[in-house]
């Protein structure tokens, strides 16, 4: 198969799609010990679009990512890719169906240049995937997209961390995957930087990639997302649009705290 | 029965001293996070300056006995804690393992300096080894004195941990030096006392075992090596478990003896190894807890030698030894064989550990295994003998590999030295035997005379240079970035479809079979090799002066393989020179503590300043003018990137 | 008159990341007051700044009326100066009682005294004495770390998140005792995510975001810009 300069972003994998959801997750649970860190979580998220998954902090959205990607087993549950359960699998097989992440707590190869970070990604995935387009074009292709041409050359952990977690981006996009989780990619970032994020997440969508995006600046998430799951204390407390999630009592109370008399009500 | 009786006498001592070694070292790694392996030395120290002041300057043996646990031995502490440890806080953990071994070394030498080991001393037991008669069994006063002194030092530990508020402090720290600093304690005087502690228990343990077994520096030194398997198995942070398997490894060890009388040397070996191997079952069976190092912030790996230069080098360095090869004497050329094969030896840890990662303390055993192969397979320098000498190493290698695949740092670096110390004990000194040894004939390319010393010099400087390119050609190539990238961060490998453990094997795989293949040099410069070869001590030696020259660099392996080739090929000539080799090169290896890259990395970084134009020649085509939002953040933000540093 | 906290045009960060472009921050005397904003905006890196944990690169940092740019958190809290860190600010490893027992260096109190203040105050803390503090509670650990800042008899605390992880019920108990704090006329400079849990006890609000200071206020003036702040746009 080959590919244009322009598509290097795009799935590998770009079947159409089945109809089924490009990610599902099935009640899933997990407990630390005696803590629940997620209860009974169903999500999905559909093919080229973008779904936000948003709650205060410590609601249990990187716990939820860990599960995804198979760095976490959970309690219960099962998560399916294009209708496949792959809660079994190892993480490094789950990459392979096409799923690429970014971490909150930064995970760079700090002792490689953000070109070299970027390559490994892109040989990574030609090893693995019967995709032959050199890997040196993919990595190319992705610096120019996310804009890191003039730092490719700098070792990633002297980049402050807003360019780091985009070296991480980047590093993501080049296994041409299907399904991206992007968790916290935007912090760090000021406002003019945010907006240039949301125009690439959108490009990326229309170039039929998934995007499961766990951000905090609020405006970000309601511009770019079809859909927002939010979760608070490790439940889904609301699903909807950004105009709906934005008007759910639910979410206010989960985000701004109950007043007294709320926290009476829930209590 | 009375024999069983008194094999438990003598196996609850052993396990009473174990316990003393095993505390001191769960007490330093559990305020510190580092793993102590001068322990022992620090044990051995004390011994002899007890010996100094009760046997040289006969002092009463009260007064000397709470001078050296209570004064000399908290000061040793106090100064390693000052000077050699608080500097590395956050140091990777194969520079402070490498560091701990320094310092070993360094006290070793200090200790032949001061006491000269061809004078002979003798340690007397207390009470002159006297006792009383236990049933049938003799018992004496010393083992009584070697068990009471372990159970009240162990009851003063617990109340110390209970009972006082710094004792308390040194648990808190355990969980968060933060939040002590927050409450207004002082985590440094902790780790001051920590350190004070554990030094006061290894001189304990070295003082009650110098009389039972032999009063070497040496000697004495290793032989808290076999206390290691205790900590160990408490997890390296419980006391009560600890001490517990110390004394079952103690007990075991003489119950073992006691069978063997009756049969034949394989169990007798056993009793030898047996430490070891509890070692290397409990890293493997034990769930370790996550190791408390931090990644090193202040140490660069230097550039990577591009292809051009490397070739230019290797060129170089062969047209160098073809002219100086004509004009050495026969000792020098093999001197100059030498350098070559331990540089091979030190190219396997650059892949494995420079790049890799992984901390080995195991690899003379692959050595060793190249050496016998080629010993037995490799008669007249057959190419068979080379290739089955590479293939068993490697295969060992695999299977080492395999069930350490997850350990990390420390925990490698034990397991791997364990089955290096097994390997010497049970395989080496069992094939070779002790003190003998087996022809291993030098490689024969026919048509191509290879065998005289000048040839071989000359062929074992080609190979080292071959594999030096090679491994640069990999670390600059897709498996190289894999590599650094697994080490870099597992986590990300595995989310982005590389199998981890996979990786890793074929790291560990291809190390040992270089390892090997420098087996098969280093024995083809004697043609022969003997179990002393392959001491499993030499092991952590081949780490220590991999760091020296530089881990991370082919330069500094041929560095480091340098000075210590040259070193050991000149000292026998140069007593004075030879009696300060482990102080010399202690010394060296505490200065990686501050220089973590070597002496490799120092010239890579010299190069690196010598170049005209830095690394134009290697930047890809990639577009700098775009759209995304890095690039909004660099035009932002562009006082904060410093590009191109 | 003079304040309990003043911040004069504060920048500081990690290395050479700057996280706060310029606080300006006043706090009255005996008043509780909400720092409010999303993750990522500053908020405990200003209270690091108060505390002496985290040097200022530039600006003023004022504690009842004295300079103490570059003070150290020891020095600061003995003069009254305390910090309840983000996430439980407890020994897990150590029980209730030895926990009690470290706060006696700052305290510079008996291991007796300070047990009995601390008893006195949350006499729950007495039935745990022997239990290990990461066994119990979310609520009971924060207890026991509050603990800590109390029996120095501080005059000014800083609460970073002290409801983080912890159901509402709980939550709303730890800001009965804010409310108790602030009678007894303790300066409190609160951190909270939750920001209508605060903003019911509080004096007067701030809102962070990105480093700076956004909106100031009384709680019913900049309820909106909060609310704006934490689930964006005009909502």
């Amino acid at each position: 198969m080959s590919t244009s300069a322009a598509d290097l972003l795009s799935p590998y994998d770009d079947r159409a799609p089945s109809g089924d959801p490009v990610l599902e997750v099935s009640s899933v649970a997990v407990r630390f010990g005696g803590v629940n860190a997620l209860t009974d979580v169903n999500l999905t998220a559909a093919h080229g679009e973008i779904t936000g998954l948003i709650g205060p902090n410590g609601a249990g959205k990187t716990t939820l990512f860990n599960v995804i990607t198979g760095l976490q087993e959970p309690t219960q549950g099962k998560v399916y890719i294009d209708g496949r359960e792959i809660s079994r699998l190892s993480p490094h097989k789950r990459a392979r169906l096409g799923m690429a992440r970014t971490f909150q707590r930064l995970e760079v190869f700090g002792s490689l240049t953000a070109y070299e970070n970027v390559l490994a990604a892109a040989e990574f995935h030609r090893s693995w995937s019967e995709d032959d387009t050199p890997p040196r074009d993919v990595a190319r292709e992705v610096i120019r997209r996310v804009g890191l041409g003039s730092v490719a050359q700098a070792r990633v952990d002297a980049l402050p961390t807003g360019l780091a977690r985009l070296v991480e981006l980047g590093r993501a996009l080049a296994t041409r995957p299907k399904l991206l989780l992007l968790d916290e990619v935007g912090s760090g970032l000021n406002h003019d930087e945010t907006e240039a994020l949301g125009e690439l997440l959108v490009s990326l969508a229309r170039d039929g990639i998934s995007v499961l995006l766990v951000e905090h600046d609020m405006e970000l998430v309601m511009a770019v997302c079809d859909l927002i799951h939010v979760l608070d204390f490790g439940r889904i407390i609301c699903t909807g649009t950004p105009a709906q999630v934005q008007q759910d009592p639910h979410v206010q109370a989960a985000y701004l705290g109950a007043d007294t008399d709320a926290a009476e009500a829930t209590a | 029965m009375s024999e069983f009786v008194s094999f438990t006498v003598v196996g609850l001592v052993t396990g009473c001293i174990y316990a003393l070694i095993g505390t001191g070292l769960v007490v330093t790694y559990t305020t510190t996070g580092i793993f102590n392996f001068a322990h022992g030395a620090v044990g051995m120290f004390a011994a002899f300056a007890f010996w100094q002041l009760w046997q040289g300057w006969h002092v009463n043996a009260v007064v000397s006995l709470v001078l050296t646990l209570f004064v000399i031995a908290p000061a040793i502490g106090l100064v390693i804690e000052r000077l050699l440890m608080r500097p590395l806080h956050g140091a990777p953990p194969d520079v402070l393992i490498v560091v701990a071994l320094g310092l070993l070394l360094a006290l070793v030498g200090a200790a032949q300096l001061i006491w000269d080991p061809n004078t002979f001393r003798r340690l007397p037991q207390f009470f002159n080894g006297s006792g009383f008669p236990l049933g049938a069994v003799r018992v004496s006063w010393h083992q009584v004195i070697a068990i009471v002194a372990t159970a009240v030092a162990a009851l003063l530990i617990a109340l110390l941990f209970k009972r006082t508020r710094l004792g308390i402090a040194m648990r808190a720290a355990v969980d968060s030096p933060p939040l002590l600093a927050m409450a207004g304690g002082r985590p440094t005087l902790v780790q001051q006392s920590s350190w004070a502690l554990s030094s006061s228990l290894a001189a304990l343990a070295g003082i009650l075992i110098a009389p039972i077994y032999q009063f070497n520096v040496i000697l004495l030194t290793l032989l808290v090596v076999d206390g290691y398997a205790a900590a160990i198995i408490g997890r390296l942070r419980s006391l009560p478990i600890a001490i517990g398997g110390a004394i079952g490894i103690g007990l075991g060890q003489n119950y073992i003896i006691e069978f063997a009388s009756g049969s034949g040397g394989f169990l007798s070996r056993i009793y030898n190894i047996l430490p070891m191997v509890v070692l290397f079952v409990a890293l493997i069976v034990l769930p370790q807890d996550r190791l408390r190092t931090a990644s090193f912030s202040g140490a660069v790996p230097p550039r990577v030698a591009s292809l051009r230069s490397s070739l230019v080098a290797g060129v170089v360095l062969v047209g160098v030894v073809f002219v100086l090869s004509a004009h050495l004497s026969i000792a020098n050329l093999k001197i100059g064989a030498n350098v070559f094969a331990f540089a091979l030896i030190l190219l396997s840890l650059v892949l494995l550990t420079g790049y890799g990662g992984m901390v080995s303390g195991g690899q003379m055993a692959f050595v060793g295994l190249g050496a016998t192969m080629m010993g037995h397979l490799g008669h007249g320098g057959s190419l068979v003998g080379v290739v089955a000498a590479v293939a068993l190493s490697a295969a060992v290698g695999a299977a080492i590999a395999l069930p350490t695949l997850k350990m990390r740092g420390l925990y490698l670096a034990l397991a791997t030295f364990a089955f290096a110390t097994v390997m010497d004990q049970a395989v080496f000194q069992q094939i070779l035997g002790t003190g003998g040894s087996i022809q291993v004939d030098r490689l024969r390319i026919p048509g191509i005379p290879t065998t005289s010393d000048r040839a071989f010099f000359v062929v074992t400087a080609v190979v080292f240079t071959l594999a030096a390119i090679g491994l640069l050609a990999v670390r600059r190539g897709p498996f190289g970035r894999r590599l650094v990238a697994v080490n870099d961060s597992p986590a990300a490998c595995a989310t982005l479809g590389v199998n981890v453990n996979w990786t890793k094997l074929i790291a560990f795989t291809a190390s040992a079979g270089i390892a090997g293949l420098g087996g098969v040099l280093l024995g083809g410069v004697p043609q022969s090799a003997s179990a002393i070869d392959f001491a499993a001590l030499l092991s952590l030696v081949m780490l220590l002066i991999a760091r020296v020259g530089g881990i991370n660099t082919a330069t500094g392996a041929l560095f480091g393989a340098l000075t210590y080739a040259v070193y050991q090929g000149y000292s026998p000539h140069l007593p004075h020179l030879l009696q300060n080799a482990y102080l010399l090169t202690g010394l060296a290896a505490i200065s990686v503590g501050r220089d973590p890259n070597g002496f490799g990395g120092r010239v890579a970084q010299l190069a690196e300043r010598l170049r005209p134009d830095r690394s134009a020649s290697e930047t890809p085509d990639v577009p700098t003018q775009a759209t995304g939002p890095a690039a909004v953040f660099l035009e932002e933000e562009a006082g904060l990137v410093h590009v191109g540093s | 008159m003079t304040h309990a906290i003043e911040l004069r045009d504060v920048r500081a960060g990690y290395g050479r990341i700057e996280v706060l472009h310029g606080v300006d921050l006043a706090i009255p005397v005996g008043t509780v007051y909400a720092l409010l904003g999303p993750n990522g905006g500053g908020k405990s890196t200003t209270l690091k700044v108060i505390s002496g944990e985290l040097a200022p690169k530039s600006g003023c940092v004022h504690i009842s009326g004295t300079h103490v740019n570059g003070a150290r958190p020891d020095a600061l809290a003995r003069a009254g100066v305390s910090r309840i860190p983000e996430g439980r600010g407890v020994f897990p490893n150590l029980t209730v009682d030895e926990n009690l027992r470290m706060w006696t260096y700052a305290a510079g109190l008996s291991h007796g005294e300070v047990r009995e203040k601390a008893f006195t105050r949350f006499p729950r803390l007495a039935e745990r004495r022997n239990q290990r503090a990461g066994t119990m509670s979310g609520g009971e650990q924060q207890m026991l770390a509050m603990s800590r800042a109390l029996v120095a008899d501080p005059a000014i605390l800083l609460l970073d998140e002290i409801s983080m992880g912890l159901a509402p019920i709980i939550v709303q108990g730890l800001y009965e005792l804010v409310r108790q704090l602030a009678e007894e006329g303790i300066t409190m400079l609160v951190v909270e995510q939750f920001a209508n849990t605060a903003l019911a006890v509080a004096d007067y609000a701030a809102v962070m975001t990105q480093g700076r200071i956004t909106a100031v206020g009384q709680p019913q003036d900049i309820a909106e810009q909060v609310s704006a702040a934490y689930l964006g746009g005009a909502a």
